[in-house]
């Protein structure tokens, strides 16, 4: 089956006041259609470079990018509705009514209401929070504002999900519960989603498989969780060795 | 029916009680200083402390006078619209400028060369260069308000969160959209700071404008009073202006309270 993601020996490079940082060298993965991953690495291993070259919010210096067939860069108009992203942070517009928030990509990709299959209010109503349309987004919690954010990543009904930390900042109760809400969601509607995250445990709990990035974004280990990789335990141990023993990422990509 | 386990439903909303609590300490030193000048008025002539009965005998007769009532109509007048011309041209330039770096560089110098001028400088220049007085006044608020509405609006543009950037960008959004979308409702506190400072510095500033160089509104009477030794009548002047200054401070908060009531975290 044809993949919905291919990083295809991805690099990509960043310069800046004469110094050149390599965030990523040639990666190279995929993901096929209703998959769940999970990229996981050390902080600076490139993992929100590949998520913003995914979103086509920079071209990459080397190799090429296929979302749902597409450049995601150059040829961003036919993916537009059709991939969605659920940042670190809710981001909700703090002006905007939790409906409001949620109808907001609607506006901007100009999609009417009525040709989808499911309403803002229905997908309101579908993360719990029906009786909240109305509410600013300081009058929720934490977790009832990510809720709404995945309302909001998910009303155009986008093939592609992709997740950057983005239950990184919540308790571990509240995030357990979003969590699998997230899961039942994506997977009910048959979606792909490209999860970045730095809690092993989170992807364990969640991705069919699981990418280890190294420096530079080199995969360094590929694991499948429900598929026979062992024990939970000894799973857990084998990605954090993975993870522990890749190459330290250069000090200029972890900011120092 | 939800898909979802149940979320924690705690509202944070915080409680809409309003305090009133009186100043004692300000109303004792209004009264002190009212009873001062009440004494002070029968030891001093009236051209130099009318009796409190007087000053309020004559600010009810501006109160009730329709010419009168048209003398501060104009004057405000003048203030609000030549404000709102000074706005529109700030904020599209604001704008622009926060678009286009180049553009930010270019009006950079001349704002601050603005600012630099003192707005009695302003009110000389028009005097000389315009021969209407509605112009003269228009332009003295105009050039005098620009610079505040100017840097607010492009500090404003600068301090839009770029998460929430990001956020909107990764939806490829129009030039127009992000203006609509995320721009001009983030402007909005900056905006009406602006508003709230500029409406004391033109009043100001247009009360000067008609006494030096006007034939009518506030300033104009002021001078009369002035030149017909009405010390009454230019405290009666300088209330309304006061009034008018307090009234339309408290339109702009109600609108702050209504608008940004996302602010209130």
């Amino acid at each position: 089956m044809t993949s919905q993601i291919r990083f295809e020996g991805v690099s990509k490079t960043f310069e800046r006041d004469g110094s050149r940082t390599v965030a990523l060298e040639k990666v190279s993965f995929e993901v096929a259609p209703g998959e769940y991953v999970c990229i996981v690495g050390r902080t600076g291993s490139g993992k929100s470079t590949t998520l913003n070259l995914i979103l086509g919010l920079m071209a990459p210096s080397a190799g090429r990018i296929h979302v749902l067939g597409h450049d995601p860069y150059s040829d961003f108009p036919q993916l537009k509705g059709r991939l969605a992203c659920i940042f670190q942070g809710d981001r909700l517009l703090p002006w905007r009514s939790v409906l409001d928030n949620v109808r907001l990509p609607l506006e901007i990709l100009k999609v009417r209401e009525a040709s989808l299959r499911l309403t803002p209010a229905e997908w309101l109503e579908l993360v719990g929070l029906k009786d909240f349309a109305k509410a600013l987004p300081h009058e929720l919690s934490g977790g009832m504002r990510q809720r709404v954010a995945i309302a909001r990543a998910l009303v155009c009904d986008p093939q592609v999900v992709l997740a950057d930390e983005a239950f990184g900042h919540l308790d571990e109760v509240t995030g357990n519960h979003i969590k699998s809400d997230f899961k039942r969601l994506v997977s009910g509607g048959g979606k792909t989603v490209l999860h970045i995250t730095h809690s092993i445990e989170e992807a364990i709990g969640l991705a069919d498989r699981i990418i280890v990035f190294g420096a530079r974004g080199r995969v360094t280990g590929c694991f499948s969780p429900g598929a026979g990789d062992g024990d939970a335990q000894r799973l857990r141990r084998s990605i954090y060795d993975h993870v522990q023993d890749a190459e330290a990422p250069p000090a200029e990509a972890m900011g120092i | 029916m939800s898909l979802t386990s149940s979320p924690d439903l705690t509202l944070t909303r915080s409680s809409r009680l309003k305090i009133w609590r009186v100043n004692y300490e300000a109303l004792i030193l209004f009264s002190l200083l009212t009873a001062g000048w009440q004494i002070a008025s029968r030891y001093y002539p009236p051209y130099l402390f009318p009796s409190l009965g007087a000053i309020a005998r004559t600010t009810l007769g501006i109160l009730t006078d329709a010419q009168a009532l048209e003398t501060v109509a104009l004057t405000y007048i003048r203030i609000l619209l030549a404000l709102s011309i000074s706005f529109s041209l700030a904020l599209g330039f604001g704008l622009w400028a926060g678009i286009h770096s180049r553009i930010e560089r270019a009006l950079l110098p001349f704002t601050q060369l603005l600012q630099g001028v003192p707005a009695l400088c302003w009110v000389i220049f028009a005097t000389l260069w315009f021969k209407n007085i509605e112009t003269r006044i228009a332009f003295v608020i105009l050039v005098s308000a620009f610079p505040s509405f100017y840097y607010q609006i492009r500090e404003g543009i600068r301090s839009v969160p770029s998460d929430l950037s990001d956020m909107v960008r990764a939806l490829r959004p129009t030039r127009l959209q992000v203006m609509r979308k995320l721009t001009v409702p983030s402007l909005v506190p900056q905006i009406l700071t602006a508003w709230q400072l500029n409406l004391g510095a033109a009043t100001k500033v247009t009360v000067m404008a008609e006494l030096l160089s006007g034939i009518s509104g506030i300033g104009y009477q002021l001078r009369l009073a002035q030149e017909l030794f009405r010390m009454d009548r230019a405290i009666a002047w300088t209330l309304v202006l006061i009034v008018f200054v307090l009234s339309t401070n408290l339109v702009v908060s109600a609108l702050d309270r209504r608008w940004l009531r996302w602010r209130n975290r």
